[in-house]
Order: structure tokens, then sequence, then C-alpha cells
């Protein structure tokens, strides 16, 4: 392949390393990041407005109803949730596989992780519709009125889940960066970037006990977020699952959501893959190959989802349950049937496009392939959501559900604000790790 | 007193490979400051043992108490009749349970990691040095001056400082 010599990465030394990530840093002044900012901010300001609304006038302002009380907010928690997924698999699993590519790319996984989780967690904050109140619900409970939260609910389960994967992804990133800001806070000019950094790594000299230390705290904690992975999405699908609504109540929710969470997370990570090549000129650490390999990782996880529609469709029909079946065929034909085969194009046959090698790597249709899989995973969440809770057993509870000005508002506002996190994130902080990506580069010298 | 020789390589390879040629041989005691990891099988005496039993420990000591503390609140404090289901269950104890020992796991490994890494508000000289030295993508082995008596370990030594690979620093201890 012509192309291919052309876009091998370099092999760089820890000092050239050290330099790129320095002029990373620099590109905060650039006009495409200041312009990119700002973007994302005012996108942001969507969302503030549709909060001020929720919380100002309540949620009558939602398109939500007694048949349909879950609708958009949960849609959206559950695609950000989905969406977290493939930071840890980047960083954690990947790195217990020794999977060395990662190297250059898991810092924006893991970065995207944490941001995700932090966007999904705005929205059953605000449905509660008095979110200040939260704290109150949450802690002093049992004194106030001798009953405990019941930790037989899916929805507690929930809590613990996300809260406990947001608290292990952070201290994961954090472990990752302590030898990158050591290096670091002797580097960077600006004084306060060097106490940041400085506090953050006072201790790390590099020794070869801390080394070995290191080693050993990483690959426990990579050890333990592993099984986290899985569990926290099989415990969002428990929302559904444990329910009886016709089309939740399904065994195969579990393995069929963690499909879908590492399939849109890869998607939503070769998006934002291709936005730090172009913002932070990286094309030599995320190279062409690396690209390539991610897309692969989407194809394999979009083809166990397609097995999982099956599965789902074969044993709805196989079941003979005739409140399944009407769910299924009302998802198909009903109100919603064009979110359905929507989502069904999008999800199983565009990602089909990565197959051919050509297109893995050309950054550009990869792009657009992620963007459209990005689109159809929202609308799975939708078409599982609102189609079945639209059909309920009672015709009395059979309603429809249309999204309002404010509940758009807030999904769209939700983009500008990961996007806004992410950015000021990489603004101050590495965006890959220099001695990881070092140590790759001399295993790459000695076995070419 | 001990004398110590610092030697300061300019490049990790160079280092890498003059570390595994001798200590895979010698085992002189030592110490070594680098920006990357050596990784080296008969290293593997030095692997941190104690930071997974912390978080072993840790994590069984978070099962123990999610365990009880949901037996408690829902079998004995506040026992809800939910249509004739058990108070307490073990099979729906089990989310809350994992993830409380992956959190109490994650989270006592990295304070003992940290509290293992002796942090300092104000550091000896010689380690600012040591730390300014690492983040210019040098490492620096620290040795026991005896090491020069050796013939094998002389022998790559004087070889590196004919290639201008490395610095030689004494110390006295």
């Amino acid at each position: 392949m012509p192309d291919d010599n052309q876009n091998n990465p370099k092999s760089h030394s820890i000092n050239d390393l050290t330099d790129i990530v320095k002029k990373s840093l620099d590109y905060k002044s650039s006009g495409i990041f200041k312009f990119l900012l700002s973007l994302s901010i005012i996108i942001t300001l969507f969302a503030v407005v549709g909060v001020y609304l929720t919380t100002s006038k309540g949620l009558k302002l939602w398109g939500i109803n007694n048949s349909i009380p879950w609708a958009l907010d949960i849609t959206n928690f559950v695609f950000w949730i989905g969406i977290s997924h493939a930071g840890s698999l980047i960083s954690a699993i990947l790195f217990l596989f020794r999977q060395h590519w990662r190297a250059g790319i898991h810092r924006i996984a893991e970065a995207m992780t944490i941001f995700a989780l932090f966007t999904a967690i705005i929205y059953p904050v605000f449905h509660t519709g008095r979110p200040w109140l939260t704290i109150f619900w949450v802690l002093p409970f049992p004194i106030q009125s001798g009953v405990w939260v019941n930790f037989k609910s899916p929805l507690m389960w929930d809590v613990f889940a996300i809260l406990i994967y947001l608290i292990s992804s952070l201290i994961f990133l954090y472990i990752g960066l302590i030898p990158d800001l050591a290096i670091l806070s002797q580097k960077v000019k600006s004084v306060f970037l060097r106490k940041v950094y400085n506090f953050f790594s006072a201790f790390w000299l590099g020794s070869s006990k801390q080394w070995n230390n290191y080693r050993a705290t990483y690959l426990v904690i990579a050890g333990l977020i592993t099984p986290l992975v899985l569990s926290v999405h099989s415990i969002v699908s428990f929302d559904f699952a444990v329910s009886l609504v016709p089309g939740w109540h399904t065994t195969i929710m579990p393995p069929y959501f963690v499909a879908g969470a590492i399939f849109s997370g890869c998607a939503s990570l070769i998006v934002l893959l291709a936005i730090c090549r172009l913002l932070f000129k990286l094309e030599d650490i995320i190279s062409v190959d690396v690209m390539e390999k991610v897309n692969k990782l989407m194809l394999v996880s979009g083809l166990m989802l397609a097995y999982s529609y099956l599965t789902e469709f074969f044993f709805v029909f196989y079941g003979a349950n005739s409140f399944e079946n009407q769910s299924l065929i009302y998802r198909m034909t009903g109100d919603y049937r064009f979110v359905f085969w929507i989502m069904l194009l999008l999800n199983i046959i565009i990602p089909q496009l990565l197959w051919f090698r050509k297109i893995r790597r050309n950054i550009s249709l990869s792009l657009l392939v992620s963007i459209l899989v990005l689109i159809g995973m929202w609308l799975e969440r939708y078409s599982i959501i609102v189609p079945n809770l639209a059909k309920d057993y009672l015709s009395s509870n059979q309603n429809i559900y249309f999204p309002t000005f404010t509940e758009i508002s807030i999904l769209i506002g939700s983009f500008g604000l990961f996007m806004t996190l992410f950015l000021i994130f990489f603004r101050y902080f590495p965006i890959f790790s220099i001695y990881d990506l070092s140590k790759f580069n001399i295993i790459k010298k000695k076995y070419e | 007193m001990n004398k110590i020789l610092f030697v300061v390589f300019h490049d990790f390879e160079d280092f890498e490979f003059f570390y595994n040629k001798i200590f895979s041989k010698r085992n002189f005691n030592h110490e070594y400051y680098s920006p990357m990891r050596i990784n080296s099988d008969f290293h593997l005496d030095n692997r941190s043992r104690i930071l997974p039993f912390i978080a072993l420990i840790a994590g069984m000591l978070a099962i123990a108490l999610a365990l009880f503390f949901q037996f408690w609140t829902s079998g004995v404090d506040y026992p809800l009749n939910l249509s004739g289901k058990p108070f307490f269950s073990l099979l729906i104890s089990i989310p809350i349970t994992f993830e409380f020992m992956v959190f109490l796991s994650v989270l006592s490994i990295l304070l003992f990691f940290l509290l293992i890494s002796k942090p300092r508000v104000i550091r000896p000289e010689i380690e600012e040095e040591i730390k300014k030295l690492i983040s210019e993508g040098k490492s620096i082995l620290k040795v026991d001056a005896e090491a020069v008596n050796d013939d094998f370990f002389r022998r790559y030594l004087l070889e590196f400082m004919d290639e201008q690979k490395i610095i030689v620093h004494k110390n006295y201890e």
C-alpha cells in the first residue's frame, strides 16, 4: 500500500515526546483551539438554558407523561454511560492484554470516560425535579424517617456502580499521569502549571522501588476496573431488565448493553482521536495504524451488538409471549418505526463498511462511520425506552411521547459540556503518556 | 560510611542494556532512577507484594462490611415486606457488594502507594537533582562503589565511559 509508510508513526525518544506534549500544551493559544472551545461553551449554554427552565418551572416542561415517565433523559443517560465504557476498555483491558499500541491514546480514552460520566450524571440529578434536595434524600434519609434506601433496587445499584466507576476511573487516570507530571513539572514555563504538576507528583523520583510499586498499583487497578466495565453497564441494563415492561424484561439485556456500550464508546473515541490529531498535530502519535485498530474494535463490538439484536428478536418470536410480540411489532411498525429501522441501518449495516481496509485507514470516512454509529446508538436507546413504555399492558396507559425544546436543549448542551470539559483538561494535562509511549517505541525498535 | 557510585546514563536504552547485563549476573546493592521501568525476569524478586496484598485485604473487608450493612439495614433495622420476598438475600446483595469491594480495594491501594512513596514537602537537594535529570530523559544507577572491584562490572563501566554514554559521580554517604 503506497500510503502505509507515509502513515507509519516515527519512533520518538522520551525527550522528543516531552517536547511534543509541551507543544500540545501550547496549542491552547492556537486559533482552532480557541474556536472549538468557544463553540463548545456556546453549545453548553443550551444545556444551561434547559436546566434553568427545568429547575425554575418544573418537569412539566419535559414531554414525559404518566405512561412514559422515562424518555429523553434516561436515553441520554444510558448513551453517555455507554460512551464512557470504551475508555476503560482501551486503558485497562488492553493493558492487561499487553496491547502496547494503546500507549498513544489511552489518556484520551480515560479522559473520555470521566467526562462522559460527568455528563451522564446530570440527567438523573435533574430528573428528580428538585436536584438541590438530592443530598438530603440520599444522606440523612434513615435519620429523618427511619427508612433505609432500598438496596434491592437496581436504581440504587446504579448509584453505587456509576459513582464507584467514576472514582475508580479518576484514580486510574491519576496513577497514569504521575510519571508524566513529574517530568513536566521540571519542563513547563508556567509557574501555575509547575505548582499543579508538583502537587500531584511531588513524591515521584522514578526510583526502582517506586516503579515496582507503581507497576503493582497500575496492574491491580486495571484488574479491578476490568470487571467493573462489565458490571456497570450490566447494572444499568438491570434498570430495564428486572421490570415487567414488555420489551425490557429479557435476560439478553446485560451482554446486549455491554456490547452496545463498547461499540458506541469506540465510535466516540474515533471522533475524539480525529479531533486531537487535527487540533494538537499528533499525526505521528495517533497514527493511522492506531485508528485502524480502534476501527477493528468497533467492528467486532458492532458484530456482537448485531448478534444481540438477532437473539432478542428471535427469542421474542420463539417465546410466543403475546405482550412481547406486540411490543416488538409495535417497535417495527408503530409510531416509532422510523427510529427502529434507522437504528438497524446505522448500527448493523453501516459498520460493515469497516471490513474494507481502505475505509478503516481513511480518517474522514472512519470519522463519518463513527458519527453515524453514535447517532444509531442514541436511537437504539430511544427505541428501547420510549416505544416499549408507549405500548403498555393497559390501553389506558398507551401514550405517545414527543421531546420538547427543554429536553432537546439539554441533549444538545450535553455534547457541548462534554467537549468543553475534554478540551479544558487537555489544555492543562499531557495528552498522551510520555513514558508508556517511549517504552512502546523502544520495544518496537527491538522487533524491527 | 559506604562509598556510593552514581552512574548517569544519557540514554535509557543504554541503561537498560547495561543494567540487564550486570544484574543478571551480579547482585550488588543498588537502586536506579529512570523515566521508565526496566523489564527484566531476574528483577522479579523486587516486585511489590505488599500492595496487591493490601488490595486483597481491603477487598475482603469491603465484602464483609457491605454484606453486613445490607443485612442489617434490610433484615434487622427496618425489615420491609416487599410482596413476601425475603428480607435479605445473598444473591441480590452481589451488585452493591462487588462495587464496594472494588471501591475500597482501589482506594486503599492508591493510599498505600502514596504512603510508601514517601511524600515530603521538602526534599533533599540530591533528590531534586535526580528529578531534574530524569525529566531530561537520563537514567541514574546508584550502586555500592565496591562494585568497581568486580572485573565484569568494571569492564562494562569503562566501555560505556569510553563511548561517552555515561558520567560517573562518586559520593560518600
